[in-house]
């Protein structure tokens, strides 16, 4: 039965693949970078200041009222936006690079479990 | 793009994302908007890889019609849910920028609804080829060549219609001194694109293969 499984099964190369391992690595230096990331907006609103943020203003149109023309209460703060953006592109990517290296790793896992050598293909 | 070259790129691609943020904190603010256009390093990008994500979906697609090759197939696979990750960045990104832009996160416009419709059609993909059963791959090759056709209109929708969006123009005619950073972080986003269209790819293959010795222990029983 094993021996007949085993000439029927896919041929397999015997070279063990790493790529879960670089999916570990590469998630461990995205949540480096993503600490990071988060403190650029910080620097960027830092480094504002009034005379940046509000150079030569251009001609209003009837659709758009720069924003140095808006009353000071209407303002909307810009740093919670930016910031959130940031983090949650990060966020999603780095969820996105998790997700596919527990895939993988699972896939991999159950390949190595059946493969008769132990190993699993390069694709 | 073999093993071999796999690892360089992801290390390169994250290096490129940790230092992008310095660039990026030193571009000048853009006159009218302020601080808040920064989100144009991320989101810009990122539409960028979404769009491209459709259109190597559907050329994959139409190649895995033609040929049958799996290895197409798997690649369209790959690019969908790309498109879908990408997709959801623009669409998160974008509204924040708008209500601090605009006073709005969302308006029925034409850039935003396409983009909308686009990524929903790259939605319907990946369900189709999560429930649709046997024969669902060539069904959802059918609808990933008319969400790679959607593509231009989409890029192209602002400078036909009057639309709040920024047009076209906007990364031609960018001001040298912010250029430095977008093409970075273009660059970095570019990279990991590439890393996870392999990765991805790989993983379709390694679950067919999976299948197959399924299928030939189930023949042998």
């Amino acid at each position: 039965m094993t021996t007949m499984m085993m000439t029927t099964m896919p041929t397999m190369p015997t070279r063990t693949i790493t790529m879960t391992k670089i999916i570990r690595l590469t998630l461990a230096s995205l949540t480096l970078i993503l600490s990071l990331t988060s403190i650029a907006p910080a620097t960027a609103y830092a480094q504002q200041s009034p005379a940046a943020a509000a150079p030569q203003p251009p001609a209003a149109t009837d659709q758009y009222v720069p924003m140095d023309e808006i009353p000071e209460q209407d303002k909307l703060p810009a740093a919670p936006y930016l910031i959130g953006a940031y983090m949650v592109a990060w966020l999603m990517l780095l969820f996105y690079v998790w997700s596919l290296w527990r895939r993988l790793q699972r896939v991999e896992e159950e390949l190595r479990r059946l493969a008769p050598g132990g190993s699993v293909s390069d694709h | 793009m073999t093993q071999r070259f796999f690892t360089p790129i992801i290390l390169f691609a994250s290096f490129m994302f940790a230092t992008a943020p310095l660039l990026i904190a030193r571009a000048p603010y853009e006159s009218t908007m302020g601080m808040i256009q920064k989100i144009f390093y991320y989101h810009v990008p990122s539409a960028m890889l979404m769009l491209t994500s459709c259109v190597v979906c559907g050329v994959a697609s139409a190649r895995y019609l033609m040929t049958r090759q799996k290895r197409h197939d798997h690649t369209a696979v790959a690019a969908a849910e790309l498109a879908l990750i990408f997709g959801s960045v623009v669409l998160i990104t974008g509204p924040l920028w708008a209500r601090k832009a605009w006073g709005v996160y969302w308006d029925w416009d034409v850039r935003l609804t396409s983009t909308l419709i686009l990524w929903m059609i790259f939605a319907a993909y990946l369900l189709l080829r999560r429930f649709g059963g046997p024969g669902s791959d060539r069904l959802a090759a059918g609808v990933a060549i008319f969400g790679a056709a959607n593509t231009p209109f989409v890029y192209w929708s602002v400078n036909v219609w009057r639309t709040l969006h920024p047009k076209t123009s906007v990364i031609p005619t960018l001001d040298s001194s912010m250029r430095p950073a977008f093409y970075y972080s273009l660059f970095a986003f570019l990279l990991l694109y590439m890393a996870l269209l392999k990765a991805r790819s790989r993983l379709e293959g390694q679950r067919a293969l999976l299948d197959e010795i399924y299928l030939a222990r189930d023949d042998e029983d």
